[in-house]
């Protein structure tokens, strides 16, 4: 794969910092972005990578656009991006408060807009360029105690189709990816206590969470040249969750030997 | 640099022509031990030549007729004979009805056949080559949009292809625990002499063409090797948590 530009959001942690690591192994030169909140993890990566980084709020207007300007800037162009910023409450929707309402949307769905325009503005100029935006299971799923990341995510679904079809008279490719659970610092905590997990595992028929890496391979493969016929697609990325219904009830101290994520090699 | 699927060997139906003839090259330009399987010697000849022109071994080829439980039984025993295991099952047998009848107009014959090649077929090669697949296995089927959208005078070959899908999920869910993956390609309209089968009976098959290239939003057809990148994908480790699911390669056709 010859050098590209990408830049990835919420690449401070999680899946975005794992899409960095992938991309960066793979040749690409970053433009890394993540909340204000976040800037010390981002800038750990963005050296680790050498990586430009910007740390600002996504679902602020002008953030997208000095993504775009100095991504541009120091590599000269902008091929890919990974749109991928998104936070998640859980929480009993009759205690949850407008202002986490707000919030939810203004980053995952402002935000999502915001940098796929401003990132397709640039690529239209070259007529060229690929999309992965991060939805979610959530995308197609009523997800317990979580009603409005899951409208979110199905926000986030309906805008990857949707640009696909606007931006594909300028040569750009959109689609979307749809991970289950995944092990994540924003997850570990459930993960982690095996009463919380044993509920949610017995759902997984892969009997565990993916690794970022996982989802990683999957949105440079989703990037990449070969997929140049794939767009307006949401990929699940799940471990057979949303394929159907298991009624084995895992528990989680049943086996000794829990099933992992493969090493993969670059 | 080693290859994607180095060293894994991939049985691959429906190799004669188009999609499936595309898989093969390109799993065996990524390193896999590629056996070639089709209906026509002739098909299997030429397909078995691009193979060693592509990555310089000679692949073992096979006619087999996915519709003949017997067939499909003997190439599995055959493969399992010379390499002791399958790791790939690619499978892309499939058939149309080109004269598009109307469902009242549809012949029991017409209608088993179909349903025999397109589904039966992927159930005898699971069935036969499951017990010999590690864990790390992938299947991967090849389906349609036609999983999840309708097109007119073609319902035997939706249904069968919805069928397809529905079973590529139960069997992502039985085989999960083995650490066996089963997934689906769902491609658009991809320019293969199944579409030119269709192309020819029309009384303009420019006008059709640039129909179906409309179809889409990227306003042209995909390509055989398009969709062999996807196979490709989902056969290799890249794909180790994905499972159960349609991966649609049609250039947005059905996102609008």
């Amino acid at each position: 794969m010859s050098e590209r530009v990408a830049i990835v959001t919420g690449a401070s942690q999680g899946i975005g910092c794992a899409i960095s690591h992938t991309l960066a192994e793979a040749g690409t030169r970053l433009c890394l972005v993540a909340a204000p909140a976040d800037e010390d993890a981002l800038r750990s990566v963005a050296e680790a990578l050498e990586a430009e980084h910007l740390a600002a709020d996504i679902g602020e207007p002008e953030t997208a656009g000095r993504a775009v300007e100095l991504a541009v800037r120091r590599f000269g162009r902008l091929d890919w991006v990974a749109s991928n910023a998104g936070i998640a409450y859980f929480e009993d929707v009759l205690d949850a408060p407008l202002a986490h309402f707000d919030h939810t949307m203004h980053v995952n769905v402002r935000g999502m807009y915001l940098m796929v325009t401003e990132a397709a503005r640039e690529m239209a100029k070259h007529g060229q360029g690929a999309i992965v935006c991060t939805a979610s299971t959530a995308s197609f799923a009523g997800e317990e105690l979580q009603a409005v990341y899951n409208a979110s995510k199905g926000a986030v679904a309906q805008l990857a189709r949707s640009f696909a079809v606007d931006l594909a008279r300028y040569g750009i490719r959109v689609n979307a990816v749809a991970p289950g659970w995944v092990r994540t610092p924003a997850t570990e905590e459930i993960v982690a206590n095996p009463a919380d997990w044993s509920k949610h595992r017995s759902r997984i028929p892969m009997d565990r969470p993916a690794d970022p890496s996982e989802i990683a391979a999957v949105v440079r493969f989703l990037l990449s040249d070969e997929a140049s016929y794939v767009t307006g697609s949401v990929v699940l990325v799940d471990g057979g969750l949303t394929a159907g219904y298991r009624f084995t009830d895992w528990d989680a101290s049943a086996r000794d030997d829990p099933p992992r994520a493969p090493q993969l090699s670059a | 640099m080693s290859g994607r699927v180095e060293g894994k060997v991939a049985l691959v139906t429906g190799a004669g022509t188009g999609i499936g003839r595309a898989v093969c090259v390109r799993l065996a330009e990524e390193g896999a031990d590629v056996v070639v399987t089709s209906r026509t010697a002739a098909n299997v000849a030429e397909t078995r030549r691009l193979v060693a022109e592509a990555c310089g071994k000679d692949p073992v080829a096979l006619s087999v007729d996915v519709a003949d439980r017997a067939s499909v039984d003997a190439a599995v025993d055959e493969v399992v004979e010379r390499f002791g295991r399958i790791d790939i099952l690619s499978l892309n047998a499939g058939i149309e009805l080109v004269h598009g009848p109307a469902v009242v107009e549809t012949t029991d014959e017409e209608w088993e056949r179909i349903f025999r090649v397109n589904m039966t077929g992927a159930f005898y090669a699971c069935r036969a080559a499951i017990p010999h697949m590690p864990s790390g296995g992938s299947i991967v089927n090849m389906a349609s949009i036609n999983a999840f959208v309708a097109w007119e005078n073609d319902a035997p070959y939706t249904a069968t292809k919805g069928a397809l899908m529905q079973f590529t999920r139960a069997l992502a869910l039985e085989l999960a625990p083995q650490g066996i993956r089963v997934n689906a390609v769902c491609p658009g309209v991809i320019d293969t002499p199944l579409t030119d089968s269709f192309l020819d009976r029309s009384e303009d098959a420019s006008a059709l063409r640039a129909d179906y290239a409309a179809a889409s939003p990227l306003n042209r057809l995909g390509t055989a090797r398009e969709v062999a990148h996807c196979v490709l994908f989902l056969a290799s480790d890249e794909a180790s948590f994905v499972t159960g699911t349609g991966l649609v390669v049609d250039g947005a056709t059905t996102a609008r």
